[in-house]
């Protein structure tokens, strides 16, 4: 494994924040983009129960982020 | 330079704020920051308003005293234990702050304060008392303090606001009496008179307000206080006898109504509440129908008539009452101690059942699921906050539980906002000052920022901000990661209610109509069924409860639903406007009035006998396809799939009246009140048809299938 791809703090103005909770964030935001089109394209409606899928989809972007961008 | 109403407003609290906290550090009081608190909760636009929420604020911090040293006295080392006792008044008190209609805010305080008690580190029983003393002791200084400052600088006060709001009240009752006129003359439309409607609902709530405004600035307010509330009841009744006598009008479609009422142009234009009219002392005119007219007339519209009659004659007296008692007022002759009547309406059911109401319930029952879950988090996970986790997201929970249509989502970016900005202040600006004068100025400018810029929940979520974040003590030290863990929690705590809130329900309220209409037509159809059963057939108390229930349902869901249907985003639904929504509250409320005449009808008579049997069971029958329907109805409340029903009704009413009235004139050797009595039920049935046939009609307007669809919200 390469030096860029361990996972490190992140550190704003001298506060380290933990690399999981950037990739959490991240996940959110992109959470938050997919439901907005889904809902845009009325493609929500096949969904039984949307507020556990949003809660799965930030855990998918998460783990992805997590995985492809952001090393936890 | 003319300085305006915001800028004076931030101005004041901004000083009160910085008053209070340079007092009690100079006398050394515990906890500087509850003394804010008191300042931020309390200050609103007028003088009056700010006494009355501070007089709350203090009378609720002691029975949240008494209740946190009474749960640290029961169960001191019982972890279980201290959870039930706390469960269990949270729920008392959000309880009874949903329920109040003039203190919510008093439980409010109640409920947290206990909270607050029970976790300001209890070392010893000495060390909770004093807690508790001081909590009391700092409120009281932050009310006094701001309550000074607020007389004495740039004062605003409510003095005429009672006046102002009986004479717009008064303005509508007349207006609204013209509007019906017009109505029944074809000169005005019948969204005047719906406008006038929603405008007298606003009225009255201002008027209300205003009452307990002025009424804690003003001693001879005070003073008036029970006659003002019978005025306030008696507008209540004036407004309700409206509606009914619009929707009983509804009725008369087939008959001459100025013919049959030949002084009604009189009655509605020449009933006067306002001083200054042309008729200053209100007089009562007797309202009768022509009995040639009536006479003229088949038994259905003898029916509606008599109801058309009795409702006018009832507007009357409410008018005359109310006009009298306002002259009275005026002129300052009114007797005090008034008694004042609690305006019931007999429904024929014992009054010792309980009913409760589902949403105050669940409102009440959201604060403690919170408590429960929060404890369970800080014990078994022990997360940022700590200890917090009992309280904070339970004092949310009373919030977002009373007023379950503030979706809890809405917290999270204010408080994230103002607590970054908070923090900041904390960490790079507090480090400088050494003197009182420097953070003081602070303070000042921090809460006038606040004040000035900010509305709404980011106002609270600033002023919260501030005390939490920038926290003063005596033996001042500064900690960044405590800080930030604070911050931390403070949002974790608003994002766990926010998940918590989906045990409330769908917080899309397109969805909650949806859930009420057909908890409406479920009452319907359990009440129907009841007006149905045999004569012999007497009610158990179950029935009786169940009945008290479903009635006590149907009343108040068409306002709930008119509630809701204000916070539904019209953008995502193009093809249902606020128009169709009101049109539908309408349909629901006529069908409630409808059920509440056919009661009253019913207990005086019911038709018990038939030459041949043919009318009771056509009754009977009758009654199982409105049971049928809004049983259809209670499961899917759209009407366009019910067009069969909707035309067998339709075709089963002419062959009801004709078979009526075969048995009313076989039954004409009967008294007079007694074929009334008969009239008014027949009537009374039929006008629940046509009530149930317009909603079908009203239900199409709205697009059901759009509003069942799955969405991100």
């Amino acid at each position: 494994m390469g030096i860029g791809l361990l996972p490190h703090e992140f550190a704003l103005g001298g506060v380290f924040m933990p690399p999981l909770f950037i990739a959490a964030i991240l996940g959110v935001l992109a959470a938050i983009l997919t439901a907005r089109m889904l809902n845009r394209r009325r493609l929500s409606n096949y969904f039984y129960y949307p507020p556990l899928v949003f809660v799965a989809l930030v855990v998918i972007y998460t783990v992805l982020i997590g995985t492809i961008i952001i090393p936890v | 330079m003319r300085l305006d109403t915001r800028f004076k407003e931030a101005f004041k609290v901004a000083l009160a704020f910085a008053l209070v906290y340079g007092i009690a550090l100079k006398l050394s009081w515990l906890n500087p920051s509850w003394a804010g608190f008191g300042v931020a909760m309390i200050a609103l636009q007028t003088a009056g308003q700010s006494i009355h929420k501070g007089l709350d604020r203090l009378a609720g911090t002691i029975p949240g005293c008494i209740a946190a040293l009474v749960i640290l006295g029961l169960a001191p080392q019982e972890r279980w234990l201290f959870m039930v006792y706390t469960a269990l008044w949270i729920f008392f008190t959000t309880y009874m702050m949903i329920r109040s209609k003039n203190h919510p805010y008093f439980w409010n305080v109640a409920g947290f304060v206990c909270l607050v008690i029970l976790l300001t580190g209890p070392a010893s029983s000495a060390t909770d008392f004093q807690h508790a003393v001081f909590r009391t002791l700092e409120t009281a200084l932050g009310i006094t303090v701001y309550t000074l400052i607020t007389v004495f600088i740039w004062p605003v006060n409510n003095a005429g606001a009672i006046r102002d709001s009986i004479d717009k009240l008064a303005t509508t009752f007349e207006d609204r009496n013209q509007a019906i006129w017009g109505v029944i003359s074809g000169q005005a439309e019948i969204a005047k008179v719906e406008s006038l409607h929603q405008q007298s609902i606003q009225q009255l709530g201002q008027f209300s307000q205003a009452l307990l405004a002025e009424g804690s600035e003003n001693y001879e307010v005070h003073e008036m206080r029970p006659a003002l509330e019978r005025v306030h009841q008696l507008a209540t009744s004036l407004m309700e006898s409206q509606d009914r006598l619009e929707t009983s009008l509804e009725e008369t479609t087939r008959i001459d109504i100025r013919a049959l009422f030949p002084k009604l142009e009189e009655f509605l234009t020449t009933q006067f509440l306002k001083s200054g009219n042309p008729v200053v002392k209100p007089h009562r005119i007797e309202l009768k129908a022509d009995q040639d007219e009536l006479s003229r007339l088949s038994g259905f519209d003898t029916a509606a008539a008599i109801i058309v009659e009795e409702e006018l004659n009832t507007l009357g007296s409410l008018f005359t009452e109310l006009g009298n008692h306002l002259q009275s007022i005026r002129e300052n002759t009114v007797k005090t101690g008034l008694d004042v009547d609690k305006n019931t309406y007999d429904s024929g059911t014992p009054g010792w059942l309980p009913v409760f109401d589902r949403e105050h319930l669940m409102g009440a029952l959201f604060p403690v699921l919170c408590l429960i879950a929060g404890f369970l988090i800080w014990i078994v996970f022990n997360p940022p906050g700590h200890s917090a986790w009992l309280e904070l997201p339970a004092i949310i929970g009373m919030t977002v539980g009373s007023a379950q249509q503030t979706r809890a989502s809405k917290l999270f970016k204010p408080f994230a906002i103002t607590l970054c900005l908070a923090l900041a202040v904390y960490t790079l600006v507090l480090p400088q000052l050494s003197t009182f004068v420097g953070l003081g100025l602070t303070l000042f400018l921090c809460v006038f920022v606040v004040r000035y810029f900010f509305t709404g929940l980011t106002q609270l979520a600033g002023m919260i901000a501030i005390i939490n974040v920038i926290s003063v003590q005596n033996q001042q030290s500064y900690n960044f990661a405590a800080q930030a863990n604070s911050l931390v929690f403070t949002l974790l705590a608003v994002l766990f209610v926010y998940v918590m809130s989906y045990l409330l329900g769908s917080s899309r309220p397109e969805k909650v109509m949806l859930k009420m209409t057909k908890r409406f037509f479920r009452s319907a159809q359990f009440i129907i069924s009841q007006i149905a059963r045999e004569p012999d057939d007497k009610p158990g108390w179950l029935a009786q409860w169940k009945l008290a229930y479903y009635r006590n349902e149907m009343t108040m869901l068409p306002a709930k639903i008119d509630a809701w249907g204000k916070s539904i985003d019209y953008s995502l639904y193009p093809d249902t406007s606020q128009e169709h929504i009101g049109q539908l509250v309408t349909s629901l409320q006529s069908i409630v009035y409808r059920f509440e005449e056919l009661q009253s009808a019913k207990r005086s008579r019911r038709p018990t006998q038939a030459p041949d049997g043919q009318l009771i069971n056509g009754l009977r029958k009758w009654a199982k396809e409105l049971e049928f329907t809004f049983e259809r109805w209670s499961e899917r409340p759209d009407a366009s799939g019910d067009d069969h029903r909707r035309q067998k009704i339709q075709a089963w009413l002419p062959v009801f009246e004709r078979r009526s009235e075969e048995y009313l004139r076989i039954g004409s050797n009967d008294s007079k009140d007694a074929q009334e009595d008969l009239y008014l039920f027949l009537g009374g049935l039929r006008g629940l048809s046509k009530a149930t046939m317009n909603y079908a009609r009203v239900g199409q307007d709205v697009d059901w299938d759009q509003w069942r669809e799955e969405r991100f919200s």
